[in-house]
């Protein structure tokens, strides 16, 4: 009888317990605390700053107001990129700004801008503090399309805001640049679905682990259209890199040779214009049907311009590498720093030669901008 | 035994053990899942990516659009918006090393099979060796539900081919993008009649042609992830890679509101597509429009027409529901054989009294071919013997505005005669 009762009582507990499990099970409820944006928004914002400037902008002349002024008030998002106050942020929020003013975990600080870089749409800007919080640089050639991620910003001041999203893909893209069109082409870039809002631009962007794996550049445009949900964002080790630059050197070196290059330029037009391509470079001339850049206009005061690169050139190498498109040859440009020698191998009279050319740094008045308009140099 | 069950720390120990056997059992399932989830929005997708992406193509025909292979034979599934306008098409795959630089070395030619319009379905054949065919595995859209993750591959930007070389800057050139993956729910499962109004409210004016164009589904998905211009075709994934719909339209001023037609009712489309190389959809050939009852059934439209209820022009399918009456009946359909003439009034079919266009549309969404439908009707108020409509594939054109009640899926309207629709 006893042995029965034990048995008995050992069966309840067993269903006791495993009743309560099941009920732990379905009864659990939502556990923050294991979500990674929840978790990053808390450790990773830190770094995180609201930048507001205030403007007077040119605003015309009223004969009914002629004293009028227009004051403009711009928030925008910046961070931390080193503890001894130094903060990146935007240009369009910090560029022609009488008063500067960052705030950073409720404290305002008056700001000054050290460096505003045109062609990577970064300003670098400086309190007067220290021991001030910086972000964990990740490695963002570990990044994977599908990643998820945490985009942190300000848009137009209002702080703290926190946007969650994935990298839906890795690609070049180029950055807006002070004409719109010419910035600097950002190799194997970012592109991530958070939505990001006007004044999110350099918005730190965290993986889950908290690192800093990027900073937003800007939105998508599409041609005519809006587009929804497609921003660029450069990789933080070219961040790294630049940061570096700007705040040790105090300039960043945007390599250049001042060509505007034509689309590419085929066998079958080659023939056309009666260019013996394949006696000059047979190998190329077999193997692809892209075979060189077209140098379609030279910036008169240039790198290029100096080395004697003219109208008409075709260049079929670069450092004995293979030219199939323009960003092959970027590319190459890009990996250089500045004053650094480039051979370039080309046709020109159907005759093959080689120039060396000392890569520059980018002008933005370069002579003849107004025939290259909406055409983007290398 | 005794002795061993009144020694309480034995038996003590004993508890814990069952109690540990039965957490532990608890915790795994009892029948393991064959399908792994490959993605959650919490992880992301990165070896989704990977796993997917083979099966993925870009459409190109002047612009771009997206795709997928849905067999080893190399047949894939495009919207008929990208590809309806071309017998042929250019399609490229993912190459991992040279996908941002240049696409030539995985592009092949494409022919166009068939369309579907009304679903806006589009089948390519592919002309490539079978080893590059990844196929994506076709899944249940019936088992989503509004709150599931899916993903979606596009290459949005692609929209536009820019044939003016000197416009083409390299800034602009930049907008194509490719293959992206973007993560997001299914936001709401839209019913029939919701997804008559939003497809009805498309006026597409694209390169086939057709000028106005609507058409209404069983069931759409409405998506909130990203889908921009060019992500057209691509599909909706479902967590375990399988295809649960394929990405149609979204508003252009509106985020996160894309629309996606599920692939179950893609599935007899397809099918019939690759057998028979086109669409064998049974056809009615009738359209209907509800009329509005005399005065005298009915004081509610009496004070509709003085204007005091408000006016039901708005959604006039909704609110008048009194009488179906034959609007068009194109005069080579088994509805004019079976007698039915402009202006009939439907009083019953299959025995079943109707008083919404919808509820007519989806009795005739089960329907197969040969399937006979009596209706009955009544012409300038005389009752008439009922037709018997024996329900089959829409052979000739009727050129000329057409309005037409198809059968299976969907309601097609089509404007004038230079329809990309190849197959009726």
């Amino acid at each position: 009888m006893r042995k029965i009762t034990y048995i008995v009582s050992i069966i309840l507990i067993m269903f006791i317990a495993g009743h309560q499990t099941l009920a732990q099970d379905t009864s659990s409820t939502l556990d923050r605390e294991d979500f990674p944006p929840v978790q990053v928004a808390e450790t990773a914002s830190g770094c995180l700053v609201t930048v507001e400037s205030v403007g007077l902008p040119y605003a015309g002349f009223s004969v009914l107001n002629p004293f009028q002024r227009t004051i403009s008030e711009i928030g925008g998002t910046g961070f931390i990129i080193r503890s001894d106050g130094y903060i990146i942020a935007s240009p369009r929020v910090v560029r022609d700004s009488e008063i500067l003013t960052v705030i950073h975990d409720g404290i305002e600080y008056d700001a000054t801008v050290e460096l505003i870089d045109e062609y990577y749409d970064l300003a670098l800007l400086r309190i007067d503090a220290t021991g001030l919080p910086t972000p964990i640089l990740g490695n963002s050639d570990l990044v994977l399309r599908g990643d998820p991620i945490i985009v942190m910003g300000a848009p137009a001041g209002l702080e703290r805001t926190m946007t969650y999203g994935f990298i839906t893909n890795i690609r070049d893209f180029r950055i807006s640049g002070p004409r719109g069109y010419d910035g600097m082409l950002v190799l194997d870039g970012f592109v991530v679905d958070a939505a990001t809002h006007t004044g999110m631009e350099t918005g730190p962007v965290f993986n889950s682990n908290g690192e800093l794996v990027a900073v937003v550049s800007r939105k998508g445009v599409g041609r005519g259209r809006p587009i929804e949900n497609i921003s660029y964002c450069i990789p933080v080790n070219l961040l790294a890199h630049l940061s570096g630059q700007m705040i040790d050197v105090g300039k960043v070196c945007h390599p250049w040779l001042g060509i505007f290059p034509y689309i590419y330029y085929t066998r079958s037009l080659a023939l056309y214009m009666g260019i013996p391509i394949n006696e000059i470079d047979p190998e190329t001339a077999e193997a692809y049907d892209v075979v060189g850049i077209l140098v379609e206009m030279v910036a008169d005061t240039s790198p290029a311009a100096e080395a004697g690169i003219v109208r008409g050139d075709l260049i079929l190498r670069a450092d004995d590498v293979l030219l199939r498109t323009i960003k092959d040859l970027e590319e190459i440009i890009l990996n250089k720093q500045c004053d650094e020698t480039l051979t370039l191998t080309i046709i020109r009279n159907f005759d093959i030669k080689y120039i060396d050319i000392n890569i520059g740094n980018k002008q933005e008045d370069y002579g003849n901008i107004y025939f290259a308009y909406g055409r983007v140099s290398i | 035994m005794n002795h061993f069950f009144r020694t309480p720390t034995k038996i003590a120990a004993l508890l814990i053990i069952s109690a540990f056997i039965i957490i532990t059992s608890a915790s795994i399932p009892a029948v393991a899942d064959e399908r792994i989830p490959l993605m959650d929005l919490e992880r992301g997708g990165a070896h989704f990516f990977e796993e997917v992406v083979p099966s993925i193509i870009q459409v190109h025909v002047g612009g771009a659009g997206s795709g997928y292979v849905i067999d080893r034979e190399g047949h894939a599934i495009t919207n008929w918006h990208v590809a309806g306008g071309t017998p042929v098409a250019e399609i490229s795959f993912y190459h991992s090393e040279q996908s941002l630089r240049s696409h030539e070395a995985s592009r092949y030619r494409a022919v166009v099979i068939a369309t579907d319009p009304a679903l806006d379905l589009a089948i390519l054949k592919i002309d490539a060796p079978p080893e590059v065919f990844h196929p994506v595995r076709l899944g249940d859209s019936s088992l989503m539900k509004p709150g599931d993750t899916v993903a979606t591959f596009g290459s949005p930007g692609g929209d536009a081919g820019i044939v003016d070389w000197s416009l083409r800057t390299a800034f602009h050139d930049s907008w194509l993008e490719f293959f992206n993956l973007n993560l997001g729910v299914i936001a709401e499962v839209m019913n029939f009649e919701e997804s008559f109004m939003f497809f009805n409210k498309r006026a597409d004016r694209d390169r086939a042609g057709v000028r106005d164009y609507g058409s209404a589904a069983e069931y759409i998905f409405h998506i909130d992830s990203a889908i921009n211009r060019g992500n057209s075709g691509g599909p909706a994934l479902n967590v375990y890679g399988e295809a649960i719909g394929t990405n149609t339209w979204g508003f252009d001023w509106l985020e996160n509101m894309g629309f996606s037609v599920p692939t179950n009712l893609l599935k007899r489309s397809v099918q019939d597509i690759i057998e028979y190389g086109r669409v064998r959809r049974p056809w009615c050939g009738i359209a209907l429009h509800p009329a509005r009852a005399p005065r005298s059934e009915s004081n509610r439209y009496l004070g509709q027409t003085l204007g005091i209820l408000p006016n039901a022009g708005v959604l006039w399918f909704d609110s008048v529901p009194d009488r179906l009456e034959i609007h068009t009946v194109n005069p080579y359909s088994p509805a004019y054989e079976a007698g039915l003439r402009e202006g009939d009034i439907i009083k019953r079919i299959d025995g079943q009294v109707y008083e919404n266009l919808f509820d007519v549309y989806s009795y005739f969404l089960a329907k197969e071919l040969d399937d006979e439908v009596v209706i009955e009707y009544e012409r300038d108020g005389h009752g008439m013997p009922p037709a018997i409509v024996v329900l089959e594939e829409k052979k000739t054109r009727y050129f000329g505005r057409e309005i037409t009640a198809y059968a299976f899926g969907s309601w097609h309207y089509e404007w004038t005669q230079y329809s990309a629709d190849l197959t009726y």
